[in-house]
Formats: structure tokens, C-alpha cells, sequence
């Protein structure tokens, strides 16, 4: 039918189905203006008033009929098939208990299992933007003659004043700066926050409200906006929050609003919004590019003019600062989020993989299932068509069926998805804000219930049309006679059966090497030597309050910290580094190259880390020349020292002792230092990295990234045990500390492959899925064919077949399916375990160990399947097999 | 047996003749004016003689039929003597359909006719 024509018949249908009792009271009023009319034309005509009515009466044959007959006319038969399909199906349902409970499970865990990772895709690779009209908003960047080509640069204070004066194609614009930590002092525990400076229209700008109180005034400076997460963690949801004054640093800021728990600007975890102002030097500023920019479009302005009259500005600041700005210009890109970094997106991707593979298995499975019931149900469909019923009718009937079982597996599977969620939240590190981005987020939310709906529809109608169509194409009498037993269209039905068991018997072979390898690939990384030793080791990070502290004092507040810790029974040793290994930041020196490098003359990229003497003992990093640094050397004035480890000593002075070498360009001033020792290496950036060179100093000489400083402490027994009298040790140096983030060292290290743990125990949550559901097909299939086959097992063994040769010919069936999915799936693992490679450490994606010891699992357990079916076979009376006809 | 039913039809009624072609008639007589079902079943005799018969049972379930198919519409309306009657009027829709049926028919008619000469002939 046309649409134009559902234009028409949509309304008169809806108004037949809802409006009923009017339709029906105004057919009445126009069967009875028939007859009045009839009358009088009789009565006209000389007739009697009763005659005439009479025959008008007679004439129109019965009003109820006609009135029937019209009601039939205008009757909306698919929505009324259709709610008796539906009443139907629940019945024939119900009628199995044990059938539909088992598909409703096998479907709740397929259909959980997509739902959970689609939650995943969607809050952390979809990302609904949560402004208004997304698409008007723009980044703008600089790209300087210097710029390599398709890098872009930040934007400098003076050349955003500018912009934001001269563009006249936006809206507004707005600017906002990286990550800042600040100790956050006055309310509960000192903590440290991470703030993003923006100014103070980016709100407005984004069409972002706070959920309470407001966003920044302009030119507003000392308040602050929370966000719907730390408000939440920190300030206990505290309803009267607004107003209240907390201290930055130091000084005191006002909390203005809340902002809405879905806003992550710029990226996930940022906890507080502070306003970002320009000083009169700034605002001259056109060479510090250090500013992200964002800004709407005015409506109607394309992306196009925007870039014509940014080139224009750009072009003008050329002219009047030719200094900073000549060469430079400003692109304009539609904005974009944050993206997610690679490995989670490889990680995503496997587990969307994974679980499309255990929903095809859990497809397989129920349409097997469906096609053997729909077998033993052959003589209803059989009588159903003799009484008329249409082919597609009865497909139809078979589908509402399958989709009603896909909808109570959707029901299950929501439940289960949440429960997944919860899981793979709770393996995500709660410290690693850097690396973690919104996976903390991760929520059921509408795009996903709709997901699940769809995928209920879709699965349910897929899995079965199949049976249906098969079903629905046997011939009516061929199903009276062959009464559901040896016929050809029954043959025919379970070769599709044997299809379907061997492609799920493929896709678990597919998703069992997966999950082997990823498992693998966890556990050495898990045992991996770092170069440290992480077992009873606590720490914590202590960052310093530079507001507070100047340099040589600072260095007083972490001996007498260190001191203090050093003196709590069970701490054998304690030490501090500006920033520990694991906790995602990397902090790096470039380092002339050593003369005769192999890698050219190109500067060195070298780990850089400022430590206290101590940190080698109880990181247990062995030192293996020379000697630690000593407190002396925090002091004003003492002589510049390094400590440099094996990577680092083999680039600059291979087969030598570095100890008592200068190291030129090391120290402020580029005066050379004196390396006084050398330590074994330890990686630096995770465990499935390889050591880099590195350079340790004193932390009082060069004391960059001080807001990560961590200390690291040895105990003799659990380190857990230590953390209050670490926590009071602290406090009683300073009470406004914030003392932050303790932990065991075992826990950096297992956080930091979280993506790979949360992938390893997901894919193999699935995989096991995987295996028991295509055992449970197996079983089924042969179950189902031993029973068909009674009559022919029993004229077997009546002809001489022993139960040897009966159980031969069974378990040969199913041995023969399940090494025909095995070899599929082979051939199939082989092509696609190449996408694992960026997760995988120490297992190669073709591993042929894992593939042999899998591909046994999978035979054993079909196997073991196989059996209970076989040996049913061998228990056929061939007298009550032969009887059974 | 299946298979063995035999059709026993009764073809000597002259409304079953017309039961085919009934939807084409009624979409004729409506696209002259819009008009209500007791007028439609005066047109109907009036224009057909009484070679075509159709009873007013028939008709009512036919013109709901061909509403509910978005043919014709139908309003209630007040007619000259002031009596309220559910007038129907051909579609946009409806009119493409009657020139479609009218088309059919008029080639079916010129085949039969074919057909009967050849029979005579």
C-alpha cells in the first residue's frame, strides 16, 4: 500500500478500534434514517404506515445482519489477529513450563549480555553530548608555522581576546584551560580537586544550566561551580550547599552551583569549575598558547564563512603582532569530546564482538530448540491450515510467539545487564581518574532500554522465522500421515538443526580462544616483574601545598613527614618520589643524545623522577653501584647529584660504571651533575611496558610535579594496617593536608591493567556462556534425533546392533557435528584474534597452544553432551520402539 | 478426503454478478455527487433498471468497505428538510480507483464479449 493511502485508512482504523461505541451508534442512526426513508416512500407510494415499514424491513434483510456485516466491513483484523496471537502464544508458553523456561533464560543471558556492553559503548564511545544544539558548537585552535602537519596548538590569551572581540560570526566563545589540582581545605577532609579553569560564559555557551544554585557571573573570580559527582562524594549531597565557602588553596572561594550529574566538561572526572580570568599581561599575551577554545556559531553561519572570517582575524594579527603571529592561523572544527584512548577502545570492541557471538549462539540455540518443537507441533499447524488458516498467518502466529519469549528473555536480560554493570564498575580503579574517563558513569539510560527493545524484536522475530517458515511450509497432508515421524520434511528440519549446532559450535570455539588469550595474557601481566616489589607496600599521595610551602621549606615538610612515618611500629622504611610508576602520569625530560647514539642526535626522552633517600629501599629497587642520595643533598647549595638506572646508563655509557660520570646539561643552568649511583630498572609507565631510561634526583634540587607526590612505605606485615597512624603522621605536621588516594602498591599495579582485567573476566564470563550453551545444543539435537529415531535404533539392534554399535553410531554423530564447528571455528579464530593483539602481553594472538587446549575443552564437553543422548539410545527396547508406531 | 470438495455455487442470482463490480457501481454514482446510502440505493435501481438487484442489505456493508479502504468519506450532515443523514462523497483516492476499475472492467467486458462471439460464430 502507498503511503498516502495509510494517510487516509490510518485515522478511519484507529477510530474503528477506539471509537467503537460511537461507530456502532452512528451505523444504528443511519440504518434507521434508511428505513424511515423507505417508509415514508412506501407510505407515499399509498401504502400503510405498517405495511410499509414492514417491507422496508424485509427489504434491507435483518438490521442486525447488515449491521454485522458493516462492523465486519470495518473491522481492524491485524490488531485483533494479533492480540489473539498474542493471547495464544502466552498460552502455548505456559503450556511448556520447562521449554519456555529454559529460552527465556538462554535469551535473558544473551540479551543481557549485549545490554550490558551496549551501556558501556554508549557512556563511553557514544557519549551524548548533553548541550544544547551540539551542532552549532565549534573548537578553534592555532596552527603555527612550526606545527607538524595535522597537530594543532593551543590558543594564546591575547590572540582569544581578539578573537573573541573581532570574530563576528559566533555567538560567543569561551576558553577554558587544562587540569589543575588544588587542596580543597575548610569542608571535611583536606582533599585535592581537580579543577578546569573556564571563563566565565562557557556555561552559557554550552546552553548548560546547574541543577542548583547558578553558573558564574561575569567577571565573577573567587566561586566555583561542583560537579554533580563531587558534590555528591565529597560534600555528601549537602542541600545547602550554595553559599557555603570552601578554600582553593588557600583562599576562599564561594560554591555557586551544581552542575548536572551528565556534564563532563572538558572530560570526564573533572570535579570543579573555576573561573578562568586574564590579567592585563595576559591579555597582551599572544605567544603562551596554553588555552582550549570552544565557541558557537551564530545560527545560519556555516562551518565554512566561521573558517573565512577566522582567517581574516588571523590574517590582521599577523599584521599587528607580526612577532607571535605571523604565519599563524586559526582553524575551525566542528567540537568534538573527548575521545577514548585506544586500548579501552580495543577492549570495547572485543567485548562487542563477544557478546554479538553469544547472542548468534543463544539465536542458534532457541531457533534449534523452536524447530524441534515445531516438529512435534507439525499436526496443529497442519489442521490449523486445513481450516484455512493463511501461510502467513501462521508464520505470524509462530513469530509472536518467539518475539513473546525474546521479550521475557529482554526483562531478564535488563536485570542481568545491571548486574554486569555493576561488575565491570566495580573493576574500575576509583584513583585513576586520568585513565578511567567516564567508565565510573556507566549507566542504564533510555538509548539503551530502546537498544534492548529493538533487540528483542529482532532477535525474537530472526529466531523465529526460521522455524516458522519451515513449519508453515509443510504439506497438510503429509503431516497427517507422516504424524511428525521419519518424513522428509522432518529430515529436512534437522539438517538445519545440525547447521545451526555447528555455527555454535564455531562461534564458542571463536569466543573460548578469545577469552584463553585474553585470560593469559592477564595472569602475565599479573605476575610480570616490575623491577619493584609491590607486596606490603602502602602508598599514598601527599601533594604539596605549594601556596604554602616555599622550596626549602617544602623540603623541611617532607623530611619531617618522613621522619614521623618512618618512626610508626611496622614501617621499615619509607620513602617519597614526586610521582610513583603506575598511576598514569609519565613525566619526561628531553635529554641531549649521547655522542655516537644509534638513534641519531635528536633529543632523548627521559623518565624523569625526584626522590627521597630511601625510596630505592623501599620500593626494593636493588642498587647495584654507588650509593643512595643522603639528606645532605636536599640542602641550599649542596652539589647537583643523579642516580640514573641501567637503560639510561647502557644509552650513555655502554659497558661502563656510570658512577662518578658527569651527565652534561643536568642541572639548572645546564651545569653537568655527578652520577652517584646506579639502580636496576623498574618500570616506569605499566607492566606491559619496557623500562625507559631514567633519572632520578633529590627532590629538594629539582621539585617539578609536586602535586603528585607520593610516599611510598614498607611494613612487616599487611600495609592496610598502617594507614591511620600514616594518615595522623601527616595531620600532626600539618592539619590541612590533604592526605589522598592510599592504597597497597598491588593495587596501583592491578589497577593499572584494569581495562585488561575488566576485558579477561568479561570475555571469559562469555565465553563460559558460550560453552555451556552450545553443549546444551548439542544435546538437544541429538536428544531430539535419538528420539526420532527410536523406530530405526530398534530394527538396528532387532537385526543384530549391539549397544556398542549403537553408542558408536550416536556419539559419531555428534562428534562428527561438533569437529565440523570446531574446524570452522579454527579457520574463523585464526582471521579475527588479530583485533586482541594491542591487549594481549606475552600470548601471541595465534597462540597454538591455546588453540589445541581449547579446541579439546570444547570436544570434551561436547562430548559429555553427546553422551546422556547415547546411552538413552542404548537403552531402546527394539519391541517398544517397534510398537511405538 | 481432501481435496475432493466440490464448489457447489448457485450462479442464478443476479446480485452475485454484480457483487464484483458493486464497488465499481457505487464509486460511479458517488463521483456524480455526494449523496446518502437510501439515495444510493435509489440511483442504483434507478440507473441499472432491474437487471441489477441490489438489496439495501448488501449495500451498507459495501459502502463501510469502501470507507474503510479511504475511497469514499463520510459526514454527517443536515439535509434540505432538515433531517440529519450520513452523506458519502468519493476521495481523491477513491476517483484514481474507480478510473482504474472502470479500466478493468472495460477490458475484461470486451474480452468476454470476444469470447461469446466466438462462441456464436
Amino acid at each position: 500500500m502507498r503511503p498516502e493511502h495509510w494517510l487516509y485508512t490510518i485515522p478511519l482504523r484507529l477510530r474503528s478500534l477506539f471509537r467503537w461505541a460511537q461507530a456502532d451508534q452512528e451505523l444504528d442512526d443511519e440504518l434507521r434514517d434508511h428505513l424511515d426513508r423507505k417508509t415514508e416512500e412506501y407510505v407515499a407510494q399509498g401504502m400503510a404506515p405498517e405495511e410499509a415499514r414492514r417491507r422496508a424491513r424485509l427489504e434491507l434483510g435483518g438490521v442486525e445482519k447488515v449491521k454485522e456485516e458493516c462492523r465486519d466491513a470495518r473491522r481492524v483484523t491485524w490488531t485483533q489477529d494479533l492480540s489473539q496471537d498474542i493471547r495464544y502464544g502466552l498460552r502455548m508458553l505456559a503450556k511448556n513450563p520447562g521449554f519456555t523456561a529454559i529460552a527465556v533464560l538462554t535469551l535473558a543471558l544473551g540479551i543481557g549480555a549485549n545490554t550490558a556492553i551496549f551501556s558501556v559503548v554508549d557512556s563511553v564511545l557514544l557519549r551524548p553530548a548533553s548541550y544544547a544544539k551540539p551542532s552549532e558548537l565549534v573548537d578553534i585552535n592555532e596552527v603555527g608555522p612550526e606545527t607538524a602537519a595535522g597537530a594543532i596548538n593551543e590558543v594564546s590569551p591575547g590572540d582569544f581576546i581578539e578573537w573573541e572581540k573581532q570574530a563576528q560570526a559566533f555567538q560567543g566563545m569561551a576558553a577554558y584551560q587544562r587540569w589543575e589540582f588544588h587542596a580543597l581545605t575548610g569542608s571535611g577532609e583536606p582533599d585535592e580537586v581537580w579543577a578546569v579553569p573556564v571563563t566565565t560564559n562557557l556555561f552559557s555557551i554550552l546552553g548548560v544550566n546547574t541543577i542548583r544554585g547558578r553558573t558564574f557571573a561575569e567577571n565573577e573570580t573567587q566561586a566555583v561551580v561542583l560537579s554533580y559527582q563531587y558534590w555528591e562524594s565529597h560534600f555528601s549531597s549537602d542541600p545547602n550547599i550554595i553559599g557555603k565557602a570552601v578554600a582553593l588553596d588557600g583562599k576562599s572561594y564561594t560554591v555557586l552551583g551544581v552542575a548536572p550529574a551528565d556534564f563532563e566538561f572538558p572530560r570526564a572526572n573533572t570535579q570543579i569549575w573555576v573561573p578562568l580570568t586574564f590579567s592585563a599581561a595576559e591579555s597582551a599575551n599572544h605567544k603562551d598558547r596554553r588555552l582550549s577554545v570552544i565557541a558557537r556559531l551564530k545560527s545560519g553561519v556555516t562551518l565554512r564563512q566561521a573558517q573565512a572570517v577566522m582567517d581574516i582575524v588571523s590574517r590582521r594579527l599577523a599584521a599587528q603582532f607580526p612577532k607571535t603571529n605571523a604565519g599563524w592561523s586559526a582553524p575551525v572544527s566542528p567540537f568534538k569530546g573527548p575521545v577514548a584512548e585506544d586500548v579501552l577502545r580495543t577492549a570495547i570492541f572485543a567485548l562487542l564482538g563477544a557478546v554479538t557471538f553469544v547472542l548468534l549462539i543463544v539465536g542458534a540455540n532457541v531457533a534449534s530448540m523452536l524447530l524441534a518443537r515445531g516438529t512435534t507441533r507439525q499436526s496443529e499447524m497442519a489442521i490449523r491450515a486445513a481450516l484455512g488458516a493463511g501461510r502467513l498467518r501462521l508464520i505470524r502466529q509462530l513469530v509472536v510467539e518467539s518475539v513473546l519469549l525474546a521479550g521475557a528473555g529482554g526483562v531478564g536480560g535488563l536485570m542481568l545487564a545491571r548486574w554486569g554493570l555493576r561488575t565491570i564498575v566495580s573493576l574500575v580503579p576509583k584513583y585513576n581518574l586520568v585513565e578511567t574517563e567516564s567508565v565510573h558513569h556507566i549507566s542504564m539510560n533510555l538509548t539503551v532500554f530502546a537498544f534492548t527493545a529493538a533487540l528483542c524484536l529482532l532477535t525474537g522475530a530472526a529466531v523465529g522465522l526460521l522455524p516458522a517458515l519451515r513449519v508453515s511450509s509443510l504439506n497438510p497432508i503429509e503431516s497427517f500421515k507422516g504424524q511428525g515421524r521419519t518424513s522428509a520434511a522432518g529430515a529436512g528440519g534437522s539438517r538445519l538443526q545440525r547447521v545451526l549446532v555447528v555455527s555454535e559450535v564455531a562461534l564458542a570455539l571463536v569466543l573460548l580462544v578469545g577469552a584463553g588469550l585474553m585470560i593469559q595474557s592477564f595472569e602475565h601481566l599479573e605476575t610480570a616483574p616490575t623491577g619493584f616489589n609491590p607486596d606490603h607496600l602502602l602508598t599514598v599521595r601527599v601533594p604539596l601545598m605549594s601556596y604554602k610551602y616555599s622550596r626549602p621549606q617544602s623540603a623541611d615538610f617532607y623530611r619531617e613527614v618522613l621522619d614521623r612515618i618512618q618512626a610508626i611500629p611496622g614501617v621499615k622504611s619509607v620513602g617519597m618520589a614526586n610521582n610513583l610508576p603506575f598511576m598514569g602520569f609519565h613525566l619526561s625530560l628531553d635529554f641531549p643524545a649521547p655522542p655516537n647514539s644509534p638513534g641519531g642526535s635528536g633529543p632523548v626522552m627521559v623518565a624523569g623522577r625526584s626522590v627521597s633517600p630511601g625510596y630505592f629501599r623501599a620500593m626494593q629497587i636493588p642498587l647495584i653501584s654507588g650509593r643512595d642520595f643522603t639528606e645532605a643533598e636536599n640542602q641550599k647549595d649542596a652539589p647537583c647529584v643523579r642516580i640514573v638506572n641501567r637503560a639510561m646508563a647502557r644509552l650513555y655509557w655502554p659497558g661502563e660504571d656510570p658512577v662518578g660520570k658527569q651527565l652534561p646539561g643536568a642541572c639548572p643552568n645546564a651545569a653537568p651533575a655527578t652520577v652517584v649511583g646506579l639502580v636496576a630498572d623498574s618500570k616506569q609507565d605499566s607492566v606491559d611496558s619496557e623500562p625507559h631510561p631514567e633519572l632520578y634526583e633529590p627532590y629538594a634540587q629539582h621539585p617539578f610535579a609536586s602535586f603528585l607526590v607520593t610516599l611510598v612505605i614498607r611494613t612487616a606485615s599487611n600495609p592496610t594496617g598502617a594507614a591511620a597512624a600514616v594518615r595522623d603522621a601527616v595531620r600532626q605536621v600539618d592539619s590541612e593536608q590533604p592526605v589522598i588516594q592510599m592504597r597497597t602498591m598491588q593495587d596501583v599495579v592491578s589497577e593499572s591493567i584494569w581495562r585488561q582485567h575488566v576485558s579477561a573476566s568479561m570475555l571469559g564470563l562469555f565465553a563460559a556462556i558460550a560453552l555451556v550453551l552450545s553443549a546444551v545444543g548439542i544435546y538437544g539435537v541429538l536428544s531430539y534425533s535419538v528420539s526420532r529415531r527410536r523406530h530405526e535404533i530398534g530394527i538396528r539392534s532387532a537385526l543384530g546392533a549391539t549397544r556398542r554399535d549403537i553408542l558408536r553410531m550416536v556419539v559419531g554423530e555428534g562428534l562428527l557435528l561438533t569437529l565440523m564447528g570446531v574446524g570452522v571455528g579454527v579457520a574463523v579464530a585464526l582471521g579475527l584474534t588479530r583485533v586482541l593483539t594491542g591487549l594481549l602481553y606475552g600470548v601471541r594472538p595465534r597462540d597454538p597452544l591455546t588453540f589445541v587446549a581449547l579446541a579439546l575443552l570444547l570436544i570434551i564437553v561436547a562430548l559429555l553432551a553427546v553422551y546422556v543422548p547415547a546411552r538413552r539410545a542404548t537403552s531402546v527396547d527394539p519391541m517398544v520402539a517397534l510398537r511405538y508406531e | 478426503m481432501l481435496g475432493s470438495v466440490t464448489e457447489d455455487i448457485d450462479m442464478s442470482k443476479p446480485s452475485d454478478l454484480v457483487q464484483g463490480t458493486l464497488d465499481m457501481l457505487l464509486l460511479k454514482i458517488l463521483a456524480l455527487e455526494p449523496m446518502n446510502g437510501f439515495a444510493v440505493s435509489q440511483r442504483l435501481k434507478q440507473v441499472s433498471g432491474d437487471v441489477l438487484q441490489v438489496s439495501d442489505g448488501s449495500l451498507y456493508p459495501a459502502l463501510h468497505k469502501l470507507e474503510q479502504e479511504g475511497w469514499i468519506t463520510a459526514e454527517w450532515k443536515t439535509s434540505e428538510y432538515g433531517r440529519r443523514a450520513k452523506y458519502y462523497s468519493l476521495t481523491r483516492l477513491g476517483r484514481r480507483q474507480l478510473e482504474k476499475e472502470a479500466d478493468n472492467w472495460g477490458r475484461l467486458s470486451s474480452a468476454i464479449s470476444r469470447v461469446i462471439k466466438l462462441k456464436e460464430a
